[in-house]
């Protein structure tokens, strides 16, 4: 864990789940962001300290989530995210100030650039969905798991939709995956029907004990369904059992 | 200006023609105006002009001004320029100066700086200095933002000419470096006219440069001869894995690449990239940009990544394929996997890369 406790917004300290090393970083965390106070308003991009020790200075550009406080459909984006100068940047977007507190997930991996030499294939690791409902069916997945973090993708073609499914709350049980693995990420659960609404749907979920565990907010007209998606890395804890 | 020792005016002074006549003590000294030699390269002309502009703009400057560059000048008893050490007048320390800004795209300073921050050497892990790479790596992070890197070299004509520093003429500045990378291969050529060749002697003096200061006083100076590998770890050139627009034809019949910046990291194979596409036609998902040949390390690389559309097409999210393939098929996919896609989006991130 690493907890920054300066930051250019005016936010108070984030708590990040760490792993570091000179070539690549994870982070998983959030950051709350009041987008009424003053040194919010007056930055361009957000800024928060590192560890003076922390081992990458520069990164090659990453992403965060933007998930907002619009009702019930939480709309946000995808936003750059980077290290520069021992600080953790990530864009400023506003269009969703107007909603009040928004918070933002960092789930990313950060590298630097310059190598220059022979590259290895990536080892992907198979996962298989043991959910007996049908609710939930892979379209194309990717997952990457090593020692110290994994790295997890997967697009859907049978997920959960709030009209006809409910709310949930719903598991999605794999065979697998990493157990050690405990962190929440954002699922972008955009309806292909949607309004033309500022930003997309999403809705939160959490990975523990190798499974995805969800909810869609009460009152939903469509949230989720097929194409359903995530994309993230993670920390692995090393207090706990594989 | 050539001064010439004159033996028969004794008692003349002034202009005729080039030729002017000054009395010094009890000698008379005739003088000839200078001409600039007939060539007219654009990099000479640029030359000329920067300095003739850097000189008329001591005469717009206030009295007090004046005073501020001749106090300035006073305190610095000595300065160092690139061609050795001097004592300067408060005029030729505004020239001075103010050239410097100017290389550095900075606008004439009529006040004198508070201080005079000067330039610094630089440290390098590796250098380049062949016919087809006039590369340096591991350059470091810069002290403060306005730090430029500051590149003069001279090629030397012949292996016995030797102490040729006040040949070296500016090949460039380099406002940032590429991941502490500098490569000065075309400006290298730009200026000289032809690639270095193998066992070439080059004079090279590089610093770190205050734009704002314009003040040369440290430099680093490197006398080589070229060759192929490299002059401090003696490795051969191995370029980076790296894909840039100008190595793809960046549209198709529906859509357009704006902009394409790609990278492979090792850890076992991470792409960073920044890509822009906008569809100029029909309902298509996917682009298919051709690409002119790449590096064998490139061979089947996907990534599947978040997009997400541009403000126009209210930022919304999706997961876009990218695939590189190279080989048997020269094509770089762009393709919609999930969410709403729109007609203008930007993908970016770091993601592993699988086959």
């Amino acid at each position: 864990m690493i907890i920054l406790n300066s930051n250019n917004f005016g936010g108070g300290s984030v708590t990040l789940k760490d792993y570091q090393s000179k070539d690549i970083c994870v982070l998983n965390g959030k950051i709350s962001v009041n987008p009424t106070n003053s040194a919010y308003i007056a930055v361009k991009r957000l800024e928060l300290d590192l560890p003076s020790d922390f081992a990458m200075a520069k990164s090659a550009i990453s992403t965060a989530i933007l998930a907002s406080n619009v009702p019930i459909y939480r709309y946000g984006t995808v936003l750059h995210c980077w290290i520069e100068n021992n600080k953790l940047c990530v864009e400023k977007l506003t269009e969703w100030d107007s909603y009040g507190n928004y918070e933002i997930y960092i789930n990313s991996a950060f590298v630097t650039r310059g190598y220059r030499g022979d590259f290895t294939q990536t080892s992907k690791k198979t996962l298989s969905i043991l959910n007996v409902d049908n609710l939930f069916r892979f379209h194309v997945y990717t997952y990457v798991e090593t020692v110290d973090y994994v790295f997890f993708v997967a697009i859907f073609q049978s997920f959960p939709l709030s009209i006809g499914d409910g709310q949930g709350p719903f598991t999605l049980q794999l065979s697998d995956f990493a157990h050690n693995v405990n962190v929440e990420i954002p699922l972008i659960v955009n309806d292909t029907l949607y309004p033309k609404t500022m930003g997309t749907q999403i809705t939160i979920g959490t990975f523990q004990n190798g499974n995805l565990t969800f909810s869609f907010p009460d009152n939903t007209s469509r949230m989720g369904g097929d194409r359903s998606f995530f994309n993230f890395f993670a920390v692995r804890n090393k207090t706990d059992s594989i | 200006m050539k001064l010439i020792p004159s033996i028969g005016f004794n008692d003349f002074s002034g202009s005729a023609g080039n030729v002017t006549a000054r009395k010094t003590g009890d000698r008379t000294v005739l003088s000839t105006r200078t001409k600039h030699s007939k060539k007219k390269t654009t990099y000479q002309a640029a030359t000329r002009c920067r300095f003739a502009d850097t000189v008329r703009g001591y005469a717009d400057i206030t009295e007090e001004q004046r005073q501020g560059w001749i106090s300035l000048a006073n305190n610095l008893g000595t300065y160092h320029t690139s061609s050795g050490n001097t004592s300067i007048t408060g005029h030729n320390l505004f020239v001075a100066i103010n050239s410097y800004r100017k290389i550095c795209g900075k606008p004439q300073s009529a006040e004198a700086p508070s201080e005079l921050r000067p330039s610094d050497y630089i440290r390098f892990n590796d250098f380049w200095l062949s016919p087809e790479h006039i590369v340096f790596t591991g350059l470091g992070q810069r002290e403060n933002p306005n730090e430029v890197l500051y590149i003069e070299m001279y090629p030397a004509q012949s292996p016995a000419e030797n102490r040729c520093w006040d040949r070296t003429v500016l090949v460039a500045i380099c406002p940032t470096t590429d991941w502490e990378e500098i490569d000065i291969t075309h400006a290298f050529i730009e200026k000289f006219g032809a690639p270095l060749t193998i066992g070439q002697l080059v004079f090279i003096k590089i610093c770190w440069l205050d734009s704002e200061c314009g003040y040369i006083k440290y430099y680093t100076q490197i006398a080589r001869i070229a060759q192929e590998a490299s002059l401090v770890l003696n490795e051969p050139y191995i370029p980076r894995a790296k894909i840039t627009i100008d190595q793809i034809l960046a549209s198709d019949e529906n859509s357009i690449c704006e902009s394409f910046d790609y990278e492979m990291s090792p850890g076992s194979k991470f792409t960073s990239n920044e890509i822009i596409v906008r569809y100029t036609e029909g309902l298509s998902t996917a682009s298919c940009f051709p690409h002119y040949g790449l590096l064998n390390v490139f061979e089947f690389e996907r990534s599947y990544q978040y997009s997400r559309g541009t403000a126009e097409m209210n930022y919304a999210i999706h997961c876009t394929e990218v695939l590189i393939r190279n080989g048997f098929t020269n094509l770089i996919n762009i393709c919609c996997r999930s969410g709403v896609f729109p007609a203008h989006f930007e993908t970016f991130g770091t993601y592993y890369i699988t086959n």
